[in-house]
């Protein structure tokens, strides 16, 4: 059975409607979207606003009425240093009258794309931010929505490097899996019929390595904690990460 | 005294002696890092920094933009200039960190006095970098947040916790204005009974409340009395 209903008459805006490409101007990160909106019988004065988020940063900008885009001339990204993380929302907004301020039409949770890469159009299960961690190397943020992996902006040779080492990716991961199936599976108490989020991403993901066959149900919590361990191995295996390991210290030896 | 900025062994030496003070709490601030060549590195402009006393976080806050604006172009992100918060922090120490009748002094959480820029949950705590971004978001009509700036520098109140942290929350000036209007008392300058509290209808609820309303309801582009009537009887206390 369905758990959250819509009773507020807003229309999700499908992804495929929305698009963001950034690019750099002067060395600033600039976005420009493109929105088709025509479709979806909002109100023809209806306003339209674009923000840009990440954790607690965020911007917005008006783009006029539903039969009147306008393309905002500052788009500039000027409150993120770094665009990783960034995500976009589209917010179509009832006009003057009745029910004024009303939301009509949401997007949320747009990832970007970078001039001349190619849009697939989903969305990243795990987004890895550059964050001041002080000694820690790093954590997840569950207080961001979804949740992203912070790295520290100091480790050397720098940030991004070592979130893509394979020594990292093969300590950590798999501990990342685990802490994002427990937030889902306990703390949040999934449900596959549940409103699709980042939480079902992670599940799709999830039961593509195990199977949704045997998914104990939310009262079952001992259960669900075996199934994660089991969602984790098969992760593991499906990445390889001993074999991986190894060749690194193979690698080493023979240099 | 001319505006300086720490270096990262100021930065170092004034965290080292942050934390020197929570255990030895009558240890006198190091004032003579403040010139320090070794520590410090010069602002150009040659701004001169007056020795005074602030009487709210609004004072502090005016007068840190006024400051900053002084610099014209020197300073391209103030936001982000750590060298330049920890400085003034050490310079007005007395009021930001003041000491009691016995000279000792509480430091309390290390995001008060040192300027944790990168960290996104509380870069806004810093006792002079908070109501230095507040003014800055409200320029036009800083009086609109006052309840998250009439308080001394050294408290800043249960308000700017609950909605300080959020971009969208503490620029927004309806929503600002609005926790101005339940929260602040204009005749007494302070905080209403019970605003720093968690009782109903306390900033905590309020900030819970502004998740539940954001998913209906385009917050930014409405007034505070709009907003206000979209409060349930749980506020009625704070409307009066």
């Amino acid at each position: 059975m369905k758990r959250t209903f819509n009773y507020t008459g807003r229309q999700r805006i499908e992804r495929e409607d929305v698009s963001v490409v950034l690019s750099q101007v002067d060395g600033v990160w600039v976005y420009d979207a493109t929105l088709s909106l025509s479709e979806y019988n909002f109100p023809k004065n209806a306003e339209i606003w674009v923000e840009a988020y990440r954790q607690n940063l965020w911007m917005q900008w008006a783009w006029g009425t539903i039969t009147l885009q306008r393309s905002p001339s500052d788009r500039r990204l000027t409150e993120f240093d770094d665009p990783e993380g960034v995500n976009f929302r589209v917010r179509v907004v009832q006009p003057n009258g009745p029910e004024h301020h009303k939301l009509v039409g949401e997007a949320d949770a747009i990832p970007f794309v970078k001039a001349g890469e190619e849009n697939d159009r989903r969305r990243r299960l795990l987004v890895t931010i550059p964050h001041t961690l002080d000694q820690q190397l790093w954590r997840i943020d569950f207080d961001a929505d979804p949740p992203t992996l912070l790295v520290n902006r100091d480790a050397k040779p720098s940030w991004k490097s070592m979130a893509q080492s394979p020594q990292f990716e093969a300590l950590v991961y798999p501990e990342v899996f685990r802490r994002m199936m427990r937030q889902i599976l306990i703390e949040n108490d999934w449900s596959p019929d549940d409103d699709p989020d980042w939480k079902s991403d992670w599940m799709k993901f999830a039961f593509s390595l195990v199977g949704s066959g045997n998914f104990p149900d939310s009262s079952d919590t001992t259960g669900r904690e075996v199934w994660i361990d089991e969602a984790v191995s098969a992760f593991c295996r499906k990445m390889q990460y001993q074999l991986s390991w190894n060749r690194i210290f193979d690698g080493d030896k023979t240099t | 005294m001319m505006l300086r900025r720490f270096n990262s062994d100021g930065m170092a030496s004034f965290a080292s002696y942050r934390t020197s003070l929570c255990v030895h709490a009558s240890l006198p601030p190091p004032m003579e890092f403040l010139t320090d060549p070794a520590l410090t590195e010069e602002i150009p402009g040659e701004i001169d920094v007056p020795a005074r006393q602030f009487t709210s976080r609004l004072e502090a806050g005016l007068f840190l933009n006024e400051l900053v604006d002084a610099t014209g172009s020197t300073i391209r992100r103030p936001e982000k200039d750590k060298g330049l918060w920890a400085w003034l922090t050490l310079f007005y120490f007395d009021e930001i960190c003041p000491a009691d009748g016995n000279g000792n002094r509480k430091p309390l959480g290390e995001e008060r006095l040192i300027p944790l820029v990168d960290n996104y949950q509380r870069f806004y705590r810093h006792l002079l970098l908070g109501p230095y971004l507040i003014v800055r978001a409200h320029k036009s009509n800083p009086e609109r947040a006052m309840a998250m700036l009439c308080g001394p520098l050294w408290k800043p109140g249960e308000i700017v916790g609950q909605l300080a942290a959020s971009a969208e929350r503490v620029t927004n000036p309806g929503v600002v204005e609005m926790a101005t209007k339940l929260y602040y008392d204009p005749s007494t300058k302070a905080f209403k009974r019970g605003a720093g509290s968690s009782t109903k209808g306390a900033p905590r609820r309020l900030a819970a409340l502004l998740n539940q309303l954001d998913v209906n309801y385009y917050l930014y582009g409405m007034t505070a009395d709009e907003l206000i009537c979209l409060l349930p009887k749980e506020f009625d206390r704070f409307r009066s």
